[in-house]
């Protein structure tokens, strides 16, 4: 959930779409600047933390990936829990996966947080040549637009737009909004740690 | 569900490639079957020690008997799984293939672990915005070794805790608050001055045996003046020792029902079935004690899970699919595969009638192996039906007010004897509120 102190926002952003529509190569694009041409299915993290500055805020995202929990539908409700952003992600050589993150989209609205800033991403689009979704008419952008969500196409190969997509999610988190639900505390017995969950502890 | 599945073999082969996936590769290390809190620490270790790991559950949930469920889940998951597939065989696919492979194929059945469910009233609305833990009434030490556990794994970071705001005695008629450190016990007005002493008196005792341990040797007398409880005393019943300390009966109470939660009788030797002795009464103090004073943020000993203790499975589970477990969930297991000649272990029938193999298999207990047969390098600890003997009632309430004002998360003790003067054991009760999100806000 987005917690506010000094202008400064903490976020954790889930990212969601069927295997191999390049989810972890979009975070590893974004906090690293690496592209791997056969990345693993599994990153071995349990989430990624990277701060950006904004115009009117420092936004310190927590991006998690799915670990490969997708594959065979079996996320954890846990994953969804205090997201206040969402990136869906489908391969625009894929049309399968297209039709396959509208199923996230739907499965996130279940989640019931209205104020998820939540964003499509068509990925892999220096695939030109092998294009199975348009971007225009009725597809992907209308779908977006109906759906209340952002739209946009990237290549975690090249690096278009990948850093657009997160600071465009930076940009659109609610500023002063109340937290969802009630924070609990995370226990750590490292002091670093502690002081940072008396923070999000009422 | 089982329905969909037991229909005649001819026709339902093709629908059930459909419904279940083909799970790729077919060979792992190690095969858990269940999500439960055991089996979910057992896959997240095999997966960090860099073991191929196949995690299944044939519920569509994560967490088994461990999980925490809608109200509208509980009701059909109390029915459904524990009169029809529970005492049957679980759902056989066709298989042509089984006489001329060389594997034997052993159906598994589950026992039923609820005898009797119960509900009254309707659902409040939004029934999904009620969580019930199957496993509660569950609250964790801050000092318990589950949650170094946690911080070991990291799975910690996946958890948000919620202090338990107060422990509660039900003593003489009247709920006493139980003071959670010595500052507290001064400050209670119901304990008299000299009640206050001996308590006092006792707690310095306890302190100075732990912090003896902690130093190390055994002597009697150690030279910094921590003075070790006599051996013999530690082997007798903490009741006696509680009351050779000359300790009133309500703080003999408190000590035995709130803080080391004991849930036999204690004061009662003959009729009591688990019975506490000195150390580990005074083990149960130590770590009280440490609770206390563990998290900045935690006001007593105990803590509690947000969104209810089904949380700590899915911690692990995550876990282990970090470090590269996979995971199937409405995956049930038919039967396992055993090899003809050997009688080994070789990998399990999965009801989409795909046959997976590993090294080793782990299951929730409530997963029976007939006991024809017993493979020799099967390790069968599980519950079998003979050997069930114990039972706990367990129920939920949903109130629209606290028991206590002020306060949202509680846990009340209600000792052996309190209520009625045949009851055997302690009552636990937990009461929970939107600050944990297991309910709506506003209650």
């Amino acid at each position: 959930m987005a917690t506010i102190g000094n202008n400064s926002i903490n976020a954790k952003l889930v990212l969601l779409g069927d295997m191999g529509t390049g989810k972890s190569s979009l975070v590893l694009r974004f906090v690293k600047g690496q592209f791997l041409e056969f990345q693993e299915s599994t990153i071995g993290a349990a989430f990624f933390s990277q701060t950006l500055a904004v115009s009117d805020a420092t936004v310190k995202l927590e991006i998690w990936d799915t670990a490969g929990q997708e594959r065979y539908h079996s996320l954890a409700p846990m994953y969804y829990r205090g997201a206040a952003a969402a990136i869906i992600v489908y391969d625009i050589s894929r049309m399968e996966s297209f039709e396959r993150a509208k199923k996230w989209v739907q499965e996130l609205q279940k989640q019931g947080n209205p104020s998820m800033v939540t964003s499509l991403v068509g990925n892999k689009c220096d695939l030109e040549d092998k294009r199975e979704v348009l971007t225009e008419a009725s597809e992907a952008r209308t779908y977006a637009e109906d759906n209340g969500l952002f739209f946009m196409e990237t290549s975690a190969k090249t690096a278009i737009n990948v850093n657009d997509i997160f600071y465009e999610i930076a940009r659109r988190l609610p500023r002063a909004q109340p937290a969802q639900q009630p924070a609990g505390m995370v226990i750590a017995d490292r002091p670093a740690e502690i002081s940072r969950a008396s923070t999000c502890c009422s | 569900m089982a329905a969909d599945i037991e229909t005649s073999p001819s026709s339902s082969s093709s629908s059930l490639q459909n419904h279940y996936p083909t799970i790729d590769p077919t060979t792992f290390d190690l095969i858990v079957y269940g999500t439960g809190l055991p089996e979910s620490l057992l896959a997240a270790a095999a997966a960090s020690a860099a073991k191929s790991v196949l995690h299944l559950d044939p519920n569509p949930f994560y967490g088994s008997h461990f999980t925490s469920l809608s109200l509208a889940s509980l009701s059909s998951f109390l029915e459904l799984p524990s009169s029809s597939v529970d005492s049957s065989p679980l759902p056989h696919p066709p298989t042509a293939a089984e006489d001329t492979s060389s594997y034997e194929a052993v159906d598994l059945r589950r026992l039923r672990l609820y005898s009797d469910a119960e509900t009254s009233g309707n659902f409040p609305e939004p029934s999904k915005g009620f969580l019930v833990d199957l496993p509660g009434p569950r609250i964790l030490y801050c000092a318990d070794a589950m949650v170094d556990l946690l911080l070991r794994s990291g799975a910690s970071h996946h958890v948000e805790f919620k202090s338990v705001d107060a422990t509660l005695i039900f003593w003489e008629g009247k709920l006493c608050a139980v003071p959670d450190s010595r500052q507290a016990i001064f400050r209670d007005r119901t304990l008299g001055l000299a009640e206050k002493n001996q308590m006092m008196k006792f707690l310095k005792l306890v302190q100075g045996h732990i912090d003896s341990d902690q130093c190390g040797d055994g002597g009697t007398v150690e030279e910094d003046g921590f003075v070790r409880i006599p051996a013999d005393d530690l082997e007798m019943p903490f009741a006696d020792f509680l009351r050779s300390k000359r300790l009133p009966p309500k703080i003999r109470a408190m000590i035995l029902y709130a803080i080391t939660l004991a849930d036999y009788d204690q004061e009662n030797a003959e009729s009591s079935k688990k019975l506490i002795v000195t150390k580990d009464g005074i083990e149960s103090l130590a770590l009280y004690t440490k609770s206390v004073a563990r998290f900045p943020n935690a006001l007593g000993a105990f803590i509690y899970p947000m969104y209810g203790h089904g949380e700590l499975p899915q911690a692990f589970c995550r876990c282990a699919a970090v470090k590269g477990a996979l995971y199937v969930l409405h995956m049930p297991v038919c039967a396992l595969l055993l090899d003809k000649e050997t009688g080994k272990y070789k990998g399990v029938k999965l009801a989409s009638g795909q046959d997976i193999f590993s090294h080793q298999v782990v299951m929730d207990p409530s997963f029976e192996v007939p006991s024809s047969i017993s493979p020799p390098n099967v390790a069968c600890e599980g519950l079998n039906a003979s050997s069930l003997s114990g039972r706990v009632a367990k129920g939920v309430c949903i109130t629209g007010s606290s028991i206590v004002p002020d306060s949202s998360n509680v846990l009340v003790i209600f000792p052996p004897k309190s209520l009625y003067s045949d009851q055997t054991t302690t009552i636990q009760v937990l009461q929970l509120s939107s600050n944990v999100a297991v309910c709506p806000p506003g209650l």
